[in-house]
């Protein structure tokens, strides 16, 4: 089937880091002193949405014989993939899915992958999933020996300074994937460890030896680390940094505070997030909200629960459609992220829409009608010393509650009842109503999610 | 924690070079007894850990259509990665878990939802994770023909009526030994492994790897001879 050790003559084998021999010459052709790497990306909106159109003509086509949640969710629908003329047509008839819509299907089938498998699965090389954290995890089926389908492509590091032969700093996971896959295809080459806040003292020399240019991925945790790193060895913190271009943040938003101390410290940081399990969005130079690649997906936002799209600048639901995935494409798929967006051109020169993030429609509490996300709650943590890396979680048995209770982590071995009683201070201060504040250790609460961050709402 | 660096690679224009054999596919690390070593692997370096990593595979069972989870954190790639490709090359497909305590979570996933072949890097974590989470590793495993564990963790399966192979990352090498044994063949083409007088296992690497192991002790006690080595009892 493919050979990692092959010709490369063979351009569909694996090279040493996992990609194809083919995609990697096409990568290696595109490398110039130009500060964009796809054509795609400076496309006018005309041009984006014509493309658009004839790769989902295409993509619809595909799914409509191979997809078998789209057969079933199209068939109950009434609608017939193949009957959609237009990226109009497609906006004004097709039915959605959401994560429940692919549980129901996985467990009355016995399909692991929720009927969204579009290729045999002797095709597949790399079967990922997302971390859990609300659930049994959503699988990734991936094939190395095309075009990229992962979560992002070497555009993203190409735009924010990485240059072949360069290094990065990926302080990762092993969730999706291995982000070491990307950051070769870019030509590249990954120093890896792992996303531990407890491990970055190996981070820190590893960063004054190699001088890499981007970092992969800061998040609250690992910052948290860095910090008490700083306050512990007097780290020249400006002088670490200094060699990175960017300094890639993910997980969840980055809050006020610790945006401070990114600035103390002069770093360069450019946030990403999930673009609905189709893909991520990243901030580029202008730092003006989230660009999604529209060759990769169809974008849409809708009034939350309904149909009507939104205006440019307004907040709705991010609902997805892959037309790039051949392997396990999301069709019209709600994500239950809140945003607001534009399809206005961005300083940086892209006419791609641009989203920014405002929460998550499984985060929402709201306590005696008052809605509450857990961004409401950053600020006020953030606020409190002993708390100041903001890490909490929401307790959230269900999304209607009479009361606000937190489960808040601290540093150091402060007066636990002035700590609680200030955090509650401070929330009260911002959203008018008082939390019951549980606190425990930091390092005992990061022990509850992903190393790169930890689920903002608990059950219990 | 002593921390040294093997032969930090120069950078070069990876840009012409990307491909070539002896180009740097990456920087891991390896926990040593003086601490965690960082080192360089080239293009050439994974090819010929894919290579073992193959027949290390096909020995376990695993062959076109076999679905295997490979657990470890991401410093671990150096070690790992070779068994990606390795598997790719026999056809099965890969999957992964993380070698810590809240990804157990995953780890079950895959075992519940898939036929899987092998579970290979099964950490003391793991098996932690798995008591902590509720989940019973008897029962998680139970339908996976080859489950690999390292040190503690295959003492905890075995408890559990399990046969784990033991898996011992040995500094920069992956040993794996059939149930029951505690001696594992490693490539003798790529690394020299000796004992010195008190019985501590030193590592060396081949002459065309990228990273310069010269007698580096990795923590282990036990015996080598002819391309085997035998760990210390409760290693």
């Amino acid at each position: 089937m493919l050979d990692a050790a092959a010709d490369p003559s063979d351009a569909m084998a694996l090279n040493p880091s996992g990609n194809s021999v083919a995609y990697q010459r096409e990568n290696v052709a595109k490398w110039s002193d130009k500060p964009f790497l796809d054509a795609v990306e400076t496309a006018s909106r005309a041009e984006i949405e014509a493309l658009q159109e004839n790769k989902l003509l295409e993509q619809l086509a595909w799914v409509a014989e191979r997809s078998a949640i789209v057969r079933e969710v199209w068939s109950a629908a009434g609608v017939d993939p193949l009957s959609i003329t237009s990226l109009d047509d497609f906006k004004a008839r097709a039915p959605f899915m959401d994560k429940d819509t692919l549980r129901d299907f996985r467990d009355r089938h016995d399909d692991p992958f929720g009927g969204v498998l579009c290729v045999d699965r002797a095709e597949i090389h790399n079967i990922g999933s997302s971390s859990g954290t609300t659930g049994d995890p959503t699988l990734f089926a991936e094939r190395w020996n095309r075009p990229y389908e992962g979560p992002f492509t070497p555009r993203e590091y190409w735009h924010l300074g990485l240059r072949p032969g360069d290094y990065v700093l990926e302080l990762s996971t092993v969730l999706r994937g291995v982000a070491h896959r990307i950051t070769r295809a870019a030509g590249a080459i990954p120093l890896m460890l792992n996303h531990d806040p407890n491990e970055v003292e190996q981070a820190v020399e590893w960063i004054l030896k190699y001088r890499p240019t981007i970092f992969f991925m800061l998040s609250s945790p690992v910052i948290y680390g860095l910090e008490r790193l700083e306050r512990e060895k007097g780290i020249d913190m400006v002088d670490l940094f200094s060699s990175f271009k960017a300094c890639i943040y993910g997980g969840e938003p980055i809050g006020p505070r610790m945006q401070r101390t990114m600035d103390r410290w002069g770093v360069k940081v450019f946030e990403f997030s999930s673009l609905g399990d189709s893909g991520t969005i990243w901030e580029c130079q202008a730092k003006d909200g989230f660009h999604a690649w529209e060759d990769i997906a169809i974008v849409e936002v809708l009034e939350p629960g309904g149909d009507r799209h939104v205006a440019d600048g307004e907040g709705g639901e991010l609902v997805v459609t892959a037309i790039h995935n051949k392997t396990d494409p999301l069709i019209r798929y709600r994500s239950g992220d809140f945003v607001r967006y534009t399809k206005a051109p961005c300083a940086c020169g892209r006419e791609h829409v641009r989203l920014w993030l405002a929460g998550r429609l499984g985060d929402e509490v709201v306590v005696d009608g008052v809605s509450i996300l857990p961004r409401d709650i950053w600020t006020a943590v953030e606020e409190v010393p002993e708390t100041a890396a903001a890490l909490f979680q929401i307790i959230r048995p269900q999304r209607e509650l009479t009361e606000l209770k937190l489960r808040v982590g601290y540093d150091g071995e402060p007066d636990l009842e002035d700590v609680a009683r200030r955090v509650a201070d401070q929330v009260e201060a911002r959203i008018k109503i008082r939390p019951q504040v549980e606190l425990i250790p930091n390092s005992e609460l990061i022990k509850l999610g992903p190393p790169h961050k930890i689920p903002r709402v608990a059950k219990a | 924690m002593t921390t040294a660096v093997l032969d930090a690679p120069p950078v070069t224009s990876a840009a012409l070079t990307f491909d070539a054999p002896d180009a740097i596919w990456g920087v891991g690390s390896a926990p040593m007894a003086s601490g965690l070593v960082h080192y360089p692997l080239s293009n050439r370096d994974v090819l010929a850990d894919v290579d073992w990593a193959e027949g290390q595979l096909r020995a376990l069972g695993v062959e076109a259509g076999s679905l295997i989870d490979l657990v470890h954190n991401y410093s671990e790639c150096g070690q790992f990665w070779p068994y990606y490709l390795a598997g790719m090359r026999l056809g099965a497909q890969v999957m992964n878990g993380m070698a810590t305590p809240w990804d157990v979570g995953r780890i079950e996933m895959y075992a519940r939802r898939f036929p899987l072949r092998a579970v290979l890097g099964v950490s003391p974590q793991t098996v932690e994770g798995m008591a902590a989470f509720g989940l019973d590793a008897a029962r998680v495993f139970a339908a996976v023909p080859v489950v690999g564990a390292r040190g503690a963790a295959a003492s905890a399966l075995e408890a559990l009526n399990l046969r784990p192979h033991r898996m011992t990352p040995l500094g920069p090498l992956i040993l794996i030994a059939a149930p029951g044994e505690d001696a594992a063949a490693y490539d003798t083409a790529e690394w020299i492994l000796e004992t010195d007088a008190e019985g501590r296992i030193l590592v060396t690497s081949g002459a065309k790897r990228a990273a310069r192991y010269d007698r580096l002790d990795t923590g282990y006690r036990g015996q080598v001879a002819d391309g085997v080595v035998k760990l210390e009892a409760g290693a």
